[in-house]
């Protein structure tokens, strides 16, 4: 549960708000995107994913004096990262005309590129500040337990042979464990470099639109009543 | 230890922005700007060509039509009116429905467009239309016999913007015919002459029908009298309730 904190939470974000908006449109109706209520909708989910992006890319870059831990940061990157599209896809009124239905579909685009990422990222093993365990501190454990196997038998009580035996067993277990962790850790990582050099492109991408199409609203239905 | 930039500010962040600019200008000029419309423009063709198009959908890559440059100094209203002339005019006149509901917000306050090729182009709002403004107040026809409340429909059976006074007959004739077929007689069909719907009966009114008494008098516009006196109901006057004694048409009270 504690593992998938923020996504409940971001799942039960989205069902009252999903509420809140299934009475009004049964109240009075589909709120239409240039409404009170659909501009409102629109701009505090652009606000949510605007604070995704910044808030957590000022915390990962801030060395000198970091408030919070990195997996606090994280979740709340996956949080605004949710509620924010899914109030933005509200905002769309079902419309999805132009830049402004291209900009929903990349939003979904941005979101389930975040989904993935989310689940290579868990994979990779972290300490409480988010650094990658370096695989060197990987190889030295690997290195000790490869030197006790080599060590000759010559301590304990049980008899040699099956002290020996034993000792090279479990050895061997663990040696393949932490051969099979340290393949899953490069992969993860790799495939993390991957996913976060796609990631980042399409965000930005979904960024540009959205001020386009921010400054088009304010044009078309603003500047120009 | 190394400081990595922020991700926008990484090369391909700022390759992806330089080349999504590029794509949206050129789809923006490929469409005449038609990537911003938030919907399909009105294709019904109600009041023949104007403008030289048959219905605003013919405008759907032309957004200049509608939208003025924000340094033009235009309003969308004046190139609503460019147009729809007949509109202009009445609001001049201060006539017709436009010519009273005009408002100062502009044509946006009641009509909008990009709500699909068949969706209305009058913003529907009963509750907050100011119907008095057209010359009827509706103060009066709140509640129907039959229970609930009245909708636009009940009154316009035709259209939301025209009117005919059969509909205040057929009504009004079925639920008091006693006194409806002698008031017909009298005052003709022509029943907005008189009401506005808080039964002030309008400047046209003649209030020789209830000759006006006492301080009342002073306060009266009297028109010349009529020939035939007839109650509000149209009855003649002698039926009417009698006056006070001692108070005659014209007289004064101190």
């Amino acid at each position: 549960m504690a593992r998938y904190r923020e996504l409940v939470l971001a799942l039960v974000a989205v069902v009252a708000i999903t509420l809140l908006y299934g009475g009004y449109t049964q109240a009075v109706g589909v709120p239409a995107s240039s409404g009170l209520v659909g501009h409102a909708l629109g701009i505090i989910g652009f606000l949510l994913m605007l604070m995704t992006e910044v808030a957590y890319s000022l915390r990962k870059r801030a060395m000198r004096r970091p408030r919070g831990t990195m997996r606090a940061w994280l979740q709340l990157h996956i949080f605004t990262g949710i509620v924010g599209p899914y109030l933005v896809f509200l905002h769309s009124a079902w419309s999805f005309n132009g830049l402004a239905g291209a900009l929903t579909l990349m939003t979904a685009v941005v979101v389930a590129s975040g989904f993935i990422g989310r689940y290579i990222y868990t994979a990779v093993p972290r300490t409480a500040d988010g650094m990658v365990i370096e695989a060197g501190e990987l190889q030295l454990m690997l290195d000790a337990v490869r030197g006790e196997a080599t060590r000759p038998a010559t301590q304990g009580t049980e008899p040699a042979p099956v002290a020996a035996h034993r000792r090279e067993r479990d050895t061997a277990r663990r040696l393949r464990e932490l051969e099979r962790q340290m393949a899953a850790l490069r992969w993860a990582r790799r495939l993390l470099a991957v996913w976060h050099t796609i990631h980042i492109p399409i965000g930005m991408a979904l960024f540009v639109m959205a001020f386009v199409h921010i400054g088009a609203a304010i044009y078309y239905a603003t500047l120009l009543r | 230890m190394h400081r990595r930039p922020l991700g926008c500010l990484t090369g391909t962040a700022l390759i992806t922005a330089f080349v999504v600019t590029l794509l949206v200008l050129a789809a923006a000029a490929a469409t005449g700007n038609g990537i911003f419309s938030p919907g399909r423009l009105n294709a019904v063709a109600a009041h023949g060509p104007l403008g030289g198009v048959a219905s605003h959908a013919e405008l759907e890559t032309r957004c200049a039509a509608c939208h003025p440059a924000a340094w033009s100094g235009a309003r969308m209203a004046d190139l609503c009116l460019a147009c729809h002339t007949s509109v202009g005019v009445e609001i001049a006149s201060g006539g017709g429905l436009h010519g009273r509901l005009a408002m100062t917000d502009g044509c946006r306050a009641c009509h909008t467009d990009h709500r699909g090729a068949e969706a209305s182009l009058t913003l529907a709002n009963p509750s907050g239309f100011a119907h008095e403004r057209t010359g009827f107040a509706l103060a009066a026809h709140k509640l129907r016999d039959g229970g609930g409340t009245f909708g636009c429909r009940d009154c316009h059976t035709a259209s939301l913007v025209t009117f005919s006074a059969q509909t205040c007959l057929s009504c009004h004739q079925a639920r008091d015919p006693v006194r409806m077929t002698p008031h017909l007689e009298a005052f003709g069909p022509t029943c907005l002459t008189c009401h506005d719907g808080v039964d002030t009966y309008g400047k046209a009114f003649d209030h020789h029908t209830y000759p006006l008494v006492g301080g009342h008098a002073q306060a009266s516009r009297v028109t010349p009298a009529r020939t035939s006196m007839r109650d509000g109901w149209g009855r003649p006057a002698a039926t009417a309730t009698p006056r006070p004694p001692g108070l005659t048409p014209g007289s004064t009270t101190t």
